[in-house]
């Protein structure tokens, strides 16, 4: 028998046993909420959510698995006539280098799109006269940039080093330009007899596994559809007609991403060098492993060298789908990708496009129409152009090669504000990872819906206007303020003389 | 919350997961006290509700975290606001539930 004593000690020890569980219970609610707070601020700092810079051969939760979403046609290449090869004129750069070198030659541009002695720069502006009010605008911005260009230096000049150093890099001979025949050229990297692959499944398997080990993010590899194939235009060749080589069979597809912080601060802490830098090397390492195993290479790169338009082929390979914007959009990166490509006439097993249903987000959004700094592209509700035979949406090149010679970079090169707004241009944080997987998932739509209501109300999106510099009425706003390693008040001796417009942590 | 570190972060889940047991005992110990009549369901619902509070603090710190400072404010406010009132609302249907002292 117990006494009263020994009673009451128990229940003085049990009460007390009760009370420590109470409170500590509530101590420990209190520091999983702090901790949940401190994880999640750092998991969206790591600087292993940049996909595709750093974790890119060992980090495989960073591909999206595709095999579900495998369809047999792109659901945003939708046929509606007769697809059309596209011509030498339809590549902006050939247009623009092409007016530069008759500027250079002592002809003035004039609002007469007739004159334009290039006859086939003239067949271009005759389907879209419009746009030639673009282009001549973009020689006289191209002018008031390079008037303004320099009192700016104090405030861009970290992000111009960045750009300046990777567009040595990609100015670099390797790839070597094509000089002759593709016949001949594609074989100089020919080292040795074939070595026969046991079968396409294998050399695809393998070719992938060369294509992360060369740097690049994302791989995908189609047969080489001719519709995507440039007319009257083969790099060595100063003629050519509309034939494509024999040994042209199937094409590698890959890109990477560019890097996230400056991205995200475009325009003027952007730049593209970065990434073409990567996938210009890439495509020529590429190249030259097929060579030594026996194969013939034809490596098409940024920023100018292609035989091939890009986007559709990478559609055809699964990489991604066609967007509002008129790029890829990839499941991991959206449209913060560069690509490039091997052509081969080795034989590989092909990829699937896929349908991720973003042709229904892209519907739905339209916030990279609304921060256009140009209005280059459509605000329609469905596609609402066909250019040579396939339906896509509206997109005005001239008017965004207008703006891009605005830029604050030293070039005037560049705008990328589309990409770093679009909200599939998301690193890979958990929280974006678990949305991204979720959305295309959900067949009723009310996802998309929930997540494009919280990006709409929720995200600060600088005017258009914003983005444009201050010579031309904006403030230099950009989506994300740039990293601290951008910011030359942080390293250089100058005085910071303005404020930054975008988004930043919010402290 | 350590990312970077080899030997930190693995110890920081650990640590967050061994926590849970003394949050979801303590838990227990103030139902008992309310006479809350706490049954598998109504543990499921607490749970949820925790695992959903906790996911959105991280997850708008998150957005914080990677300069989406707006978007981290606003998740914060706006969707933490209705799980502050929707925690108040199964603590009273809890009340509400609980079984007569016979």
């Amino acid at each position: 028998m117990k006494d009263d004593a020994q009673i009451g000690d128990e229940a003085t020890t049990n009460s007390s046993r009760r009370n420590f569980l109470k409170l500590g219970g509530l101590a420990a609610a209190t520091a999983t909420v702090g901790a949940g707070a401190g994880a999640g601020f750092v998991l969206g700092r790591d600087p292993d959510a940049n996909i595709g810079w750093g974790r890119t051969e060992a980090g495989k939760d960073m591909y999206f698995n595709r095999e579900a979403f495998e369809v047999d046609f792109p659901p945003t290449m939708e046929v509606v006539g007769n697809i059309e090869r596209p011509e030498w004129g339809d590549y902006l750069f050939n247009r623009a280098f092409s007016l530069v070198k008759s500027i250079k030659g002592g002809w003035e541009p004039s609002e007469d799109w007739t004159q334009i002695p290039d006859l086939r720069v003239r067949e271009y502006y005759e389907k879209y006269p419009k746009r030639w009010e673009e282009m001549l605008l973009s020689f006289s911005e191209k002018v008031k940039h390079d008037n303004n260009i320099e009192k700016h230096r104090d405030r861009f000049a970290l992000a111009w080093a960045y750009s300046g150093a990777y567009s040595k890099g990609l100015h670099a001979d390797f790839p070597p330009e094509p000089t002759e025949h593709p016949d001949v050229d594609d074989f100089k990297w020919v080292q040795r007899e074939p070595k026969e692959f046991k079968s396409p499944e294998h050399a695809s398997k393998l070719i992938k596994q060369m294509a992360f080990k060369f740097g690049m993010s994302l791989v995908g590899i189609t047969k080489l559809d001719s519709n995507f194939v440039f007319k009257n235009m083969m790099r060595g060749m100063p003629e050519w007609g509309d034939e494509i080589p024999k040994h042209w069979k199937n094409v590698i597809v890959f890109g990477v991403p560019m890097n996230w912080d400056p991205m995200y601060a475009a325009v003027g802490y952007s730049t593209s060098y970065d990434a073409y830098y990567r996938a210009k090397m890439a495509s020529g390492l590429m190249a030259a492993y097929l060579g030594e195993l026996g194969y013939a290479a034809r490596p098409q790169f940024p920023g100018n060298s292609y035989e091939v338009i890009m986007p559709p082929l990478a559609m055809l390979a699964g990489l991604g789908e066609s967007t509002r914007n008129g790029i890829l959009m990839t499941p991991e990166v959206g449209p913060n990708i560069r690509l490039a490509a091997v052509i081969t006439n080795l034989d590989l097993e092909h990829d699937k496009p896929i349908d991720l249903n973003m042709k229904h987000f892209c519907e739905s959004c339209k916030i990279c129409a609304d921060a256009c700094p140009s209005g280059s592209i459509s605000k329609a509700d469905k596609p609402d152009d066909v250019v040579r035979g396939i339906r896509k949406y509206a997109f005005n090149q001239d008017g965004c090669w207008r703006f891009w010679n605005q830029g604050p970079t030293p070039s005037g090169l560049g705008c990328r504000v589309c990409i770093a707004v679009c909200p599939y241009t998301r690193k890979n944080n958990w929280i974006h990872a678990l949305v991204k997987q979720a959305e295309p998932r959900d067949p009723t739509g009310v996802t998309r819906n929930a997540l494009l209501a919280m990006q709409h109300n929720f995200f600060y999106y600088p005017d258009a206007e914003s983005f444009h510099p201050e010579w031309s009425g904006g403030n230099f706003a950009s989506y994300h303020q740039p990293p601290e390693w951008m910011r030359s008040e942080e390293y250089l001796k100058v005085e910071k003389t303005w404020e930054y417009d975008g988004n930043w942590e919010g402290f | 919350m350590f990312p970077q570190s080899t030997l930190l972060d693995p110890l920081f889940w650990m640590v967050l997961g061994a926590i849970q047991v003394l949050v979801f005992t303590g838990a227990s110990q103030w139902a008992k006290e309310y006479q809350l009549g706490m049954n598998w369901w109504r543990w499921s619902v607490v749970g949820f509700w925790w695992l959903s509070f906790i996911l959105t603090i991280a997850g708008a710190f998150t957005l914080l975290g990677e300069n989406e400072g707006n978007a981290g404010w606003y998740v914060l406010g706006f969707v933490g606001t209705l799980l502050v009132i929707g925690g108040a609302a199964i603590l009273k249907v809890l009340v509400l539930l609980k079984p007569n002292p016979q």
